[in-house]
């Protein structure tokens, strides 16, 4: 029995002008990875891929320890899938919209529809067009955990929310980790959910996996270093991911920080957060 | 299969509430005048309502959403077919219920009734015919492409199940029917039938092959 829910090797999908190129990595149960990187990094088109929504030019994908090619119909009645926007008609009110998903998934539980509805004070009889955006995120998610899934995949399910509908989000995404069998893969360029929430974290850019680690690990290695052009140069360059330079000096990623402040003691060393290393990653350059 | 069913009838509530009254409006002036052209339309509108239930669902990007569900592509594209057959088959029956009540309230023979039965069958066949030549277009092409030929649409099968309508007339009340004729008109139906399977397996192999 395998002790990952999700587990991606080498997937690759090519088009005309972007390449998904060769992406790996795995998400243990109980656990939730973070899928980060800028527009375009191909969040959207790893999850696709996964999904069978779009053909894999290369690579393996097994979800809950079914092969996403052979068993793309076993795996979908154990997953639930939320996307950036809502995909429902408008005519249609959440009612509705349970009478149909219980004719589509055998695990529906319309009790449970029903009262992760009331629980989020989502009107029963409203048109989906005549509700707002948080409420319509949260429809789609009672929607996709009404079948008791154990992995949830949510592509930007966070994007454009308040903060306080944010983070009533990132609480049911807690919760539903609670149970070891259940996963979440949360993809978002709202870095600060996945600080918040992310055991794991990949990190996407350019079609490219940059790094695929424990968040915590990461977040414990990872600094910022501030300092002029001088001190930068006593700096071991093994210890140096990436720098960018602006007008009052120089700034650098850099790993292993606390190791790094004991042999330079003097210098300003600050932990860095995912957006840090994102930025990084993308705007800054290599020593 | 049945969960996507009910949600295109959820989807067009509103618009076969105002269909229905449509019906009525044609029904009463265009029944009286027999011919085909009530049932052309009832027919017809059964066959449009196919493409906005795919154009309902481009709008909402459903296609992405119920692939995420444990639905297949085959199950998607058979729905569409499926829906088609229900809603011309009850535009069907409300055809035929229009042509009986005019012969019978004009009393004419029993074979009158016969002649309307197939006379209302061949349009349907034409009805099908135009749905199994759109369902494929739309699912290469999408809604907004096809839109021209949706344009088409409205005009084209209109001629044609009318000038259908007054030829199987012609047909039917002739001295001595054209031997060509008769047979086209016999296998009408059965081109449908075959164009409906032939454009079903189309529909799924394009279907099948789409990036979404």
């Amino acid at each position: 029995m395998t002790e990952n829910a999700l587990e991606i090797k080498d997937l690759t999908k090519q088009y005309p002008s972007f390449l998904l190129d060769h992406i790996s990595f795995s998400i243990p149960k109980g656990c939730i990875m973070g899928l980060i990187g800028e527009n375009g990094a191909g969040k959207t088109t790893a999850i696709k891929a996964m999904l069978n929504l779009i053909e894999r030019d290369e690579g393996t994908v097994i979800i809950l320890g079914m092969d996403a090619g052979r068993d793309d119909q076993a795996i979908k009645e154990q997953v639930g899938v939320v996307f950036d926007d809502s995909h429902f008609h408008g005519n249609l009110t959440p009612l509705e919209i349970g009478a149909v998903l219980r004719r589509i998934y055998k695990g529906w539980d319309q009790d449970l529809y029903l009262r992760t509805l009331k629980a989020f004070a989502v009107p029963h009889n409203k048109k989906v067009s005549e509700i707002s955006k948080g409420m319509s995120r949260k429809l789609s998610i009672a929607a996709a955990m009404a079948h008791h899934p154990r992995l949830l995949i949510l592509d930007e399910a966070t994007a454009g929310l308040d903060p306080v509908v944010r983070e009533e989000i990132l609480d049911i995404f807690q919760d539903f980790i609670q149970d070891e069998e259940h996963a979440v893969l949360l993809s978002s360029h709202i870095t600060s959910d996945l600080d918040k929430i992310a055991d794991y974290v990949t990190f996407l850019h350019e079609g490219k996996v940059l790094l695929s680690r424990e968040k915590d690990r990461l977040l414990e290695s990872m600094g910022v270093l501030r300092c002029g052009r001088e001190d930068l140069a006593k700096v071991p360059k093994e210890y140096v991911v990436k720098v960018r330079d602006h007008q009052f000096g120089w700034e650098a990623l850099v790993q292993n920080r606390r190791e790094l402040g004991l042999l330079r003691p003097g210098l300003i060393l600050d932990p860095a957060s995912l957006e840090d290393i994102m930025l990084f990653h993308i705007r800054g350059r290599n020593l | 299969m049945q969960g996507l069913l009910l949600k295109d009838f959820y989807n067009l509530k509103k618009t076969m509430g105002l269909l229905a009254v449509m019906l009525v409006v044609f029904g009463v002036v265009f029944i009286p005048q027999g011919g085909g052209l009530f049932a052309g339309m009832a027919i017809l509108m059964g066959t449009t309502l196919t493409i906005s239930t795919m154009s309902y669902d481009h709008m909402a990007k459903w296609d992405v959403y119920a692939l995420s569900m444990p639905v297949s592509r085959r199950q998607m594209v058979g729905e569409k077919y499926l829906f088609m057959l229900i809603a011309a088959g009850a535009g069907t029956l409300i055809a035929l219920a229009g042509e009986f009540v005019r012969l019978a309230s004009t009393g004419a023979p029993a074979s009158a009734f016969l002649d309307g039965l197939l006379q209302t069958v061949l349009i349907l066949s034409v009805g099908l015919l135009f749905g199994s030549l759109m369902l494929p277009l739309i699912f290469k092409f999408g809604v907004e492409k096809a839109r021209l030929v949706m344009l088409l649409s409205l005009c084209l099968p209109l001629v044609v199940v009318w000038g259908g309508g007054r030829l199987v007339q012609r047909s039917m009340y002739a001295v001595q029917p054209a031997s060509w004729l008769d047979q086209v008109i016999v296998l009408l139906p059965v081109a449908a039938a075959a164009a409906l399977g032939i454009s079903y397996l189309a529909s799924v192999r394009i279907f099948e092959k789409k990036e979404l």
